[in-house]
């Protein structure tokens, strides 16, 4: 058996996808809780961006929470969240783009820039790209990255509103890992449309679901937004 | 269960189906979309794709346009050689090379590349051209990149960052590939399909960064890859310099 050892932070969105996928899939392991604000070196160690969640398998270590929670469906094949054929792994695949690249990215920043948060003691040591992104976020956004950042998650939710208007679940008609991953950043999210509040309280009747909502939310910096185009 | 390819030149994204496709072994028809004339931005384009995107892929009536997904799905649906690596720890590794190929250095090149070819052929449109033009793009974010880079406004920092990253990109493929012979393992994989559709070029647009002697895994690499059959036969899809481009790369690695 696998020994899992996920790092995470509570209230953190994306650790929480992981931990909802972790319970649905009846997976043993290991939680450590990382403090963002006053982390010491063992986060860097693992993963030198300073993000969590950090999930150890055997001792590999593995980020990006949408791609562990594919890891765990490429791994854990019993209990299946990945989708049932072809086309609904790739809407599978295109919703964990959108939500890591367009919804997490965008709500962290505009979280960050209405309630503040944590700034971490180490921000010196991370690499460039970071390091720059807390800068930044230190001396406040413009006006035009914000609406950028608003724009870029409205029309993300837009297009899952439509989707879930004709479908019970982000990929089709079964509960997938595109689900898991979505519900704890929708869950933050206010005036989210019909369909897609619908979709949460369907999501949220799961207890495993549930239970990693019912944290108090964590305002921390998340992953860069995309750069050009 | 017919395939078609809606794109421009096997380069960068709108080249990632057709590379996949040909290693796959997978027929299907390339609509060309000439990028150079904007067309993704013309109605008959956006009938297929709303957002303006190239590539898009329609597999029986299935549209996809998530250039990175639609890898994931040509080697889920169709039989063929396998692209993706039965190791689930080493299927992780293939993606996460895509992630940042697809978020950190892709986009930095395309800044550069962009600022670099496209913006001086602007410098003589009238503005009223280029509002017009402006409007026809869907995304937000996009008509801001085309905004800036029209009026040959993009920050000179933003385009030192990006130097900075394509750099960091270079560094790493160089370390990752000294572990394994192709980027996800020992076998080909779609992150090679998509590091290649990217910097197939390396050998003759960097070879003061990119040599046998100065990054040997990263040279030993392209040799593998430039030697494949199926790449060879996306690239000689490009109409013009593209293909031409791919065909000097691979003479310099292949000599």
């Amino acid at each position: 058996m696998t020994r899992l050892v996920l790092h995470h932070a509570p209230g953190c969105a994306l650790s929480q996808a992981v931990r909802i996928a972790l319970a649905e899939k009846g997976l043993t392991h290991d939680v450590r809780t990382v403090d963002l604000a006053s982390r010491d070196a063992g986060l860097l160690a693992l993963n030198p961006a300073g993000l969590v969640p950090v999930l150890e398998a055997d001792g590999a270590v593995l980020t990006e929470a949408f791609f562990i929670l594919c890891y765990l469906e490429d791994a854990f094949p019993q209990s299946p969240f990945g989708g049932g054929d072809p086309a609904v792994r790739y809407r599978v695949q295109y919703v964990g783009k959108l939500v890591e690249t367009a919804i997490a990215p965008n709500l962290a920043m505009l979280e960050w820039a209405e309630r503040g948060g944590a700034f971490p003691a180490d921000a010196e040591r991370l690499p460039p790209e970071r390091r720059a992104w807390w800068r930044k976020a230190g001396t406040g956004f413009s006006g035009q990255e914000l609406g950028a950042a608003r724009v870029g998650l409205e029309r993300a939710f837009a297009d899952c509103e439509s989707w879930l208007a004709a479908h019970a679940w982000l990929a089709g008609e079964d509960f997938t890992i595109a689900d898991m991953l979505l519900a704890p950043l929708a869950a933050r999210v206010p005036g989210l449309g019909a369909a897609t509040s619908r979709w949460l309280a369907r999501a949220r009747r799961r207890p495993a679901v549930e239970l990693a909502l019912s944290e108090p939310p964590l305002v921390t910096l998340g992953p860069e937004r995309g750069r050009w185009g | 269960m017919a395939v078609d390819v809606y794109t421009w030149e096997p380069n960068a994204n709108s080249g990632k189906p057709l590379l996949c496709l040909h290693e796959k072994q997978v027929p299907f028809t390339h609509h060309y979309i000439d990028m150079g004339t904007r067309e993704h931005h013309e109605s008959a384009f956006l009938a297929i794709n709303p957002a303006g995107t190239v590539p898009a892929v329609v597999h029986d009536g299935l549209v996809l346009t998530e250039s990175t997904p639609m890898l994931e799905y040509i080697d889920d649906a169709f039989a063929g050689p396998p692209l993706r690596p039965a190791d689930p720890l080493l299927r992780w590794r293939m993606r996460w090379i895509m992630r940042v190929m697809d978020n950190s250095v892709c986009p930095a090149l395309a800044m550069i590349a962009s600022n670099a070819l496209a913006a001086p052929r602007f410098r003589e449109t009238p503005e009223a051209e280029k509002q017009a033009a402006l409007a026809k793009i869907p995304d937000p974010e996009r008509r801001r990149t085309w905004e800036l880079l029209m009026h040959d406004a993009t920050p000179p920092e933003e385009i030192e960052e990006s130097r900075r990253r394509v750099a960091a990109g270079l560094a790493l493929l160089e370390r990752m590939l000294g572990e394994f012979p192709y980027l996800a393992g020992p076998a080909f994989s779609l992150a090679d399909i998509c590091t290649m559709a990217t910097f197939y070029h390396l050998p003759v647009s960097r070879p003061e960064e990119v040599s046998a002697g100065l990054t040997p895994n990263l040279w030993a690499w392209l040799v593998r890859c430039h030697a494949r059959p199926g790449l060879q036969a996306g690239f000689a899809m490009g109409r013009g310099f593209i293909a031409e481009r791919a065909r000097q790369a691979r003479e310099a690695v292949l000599a």
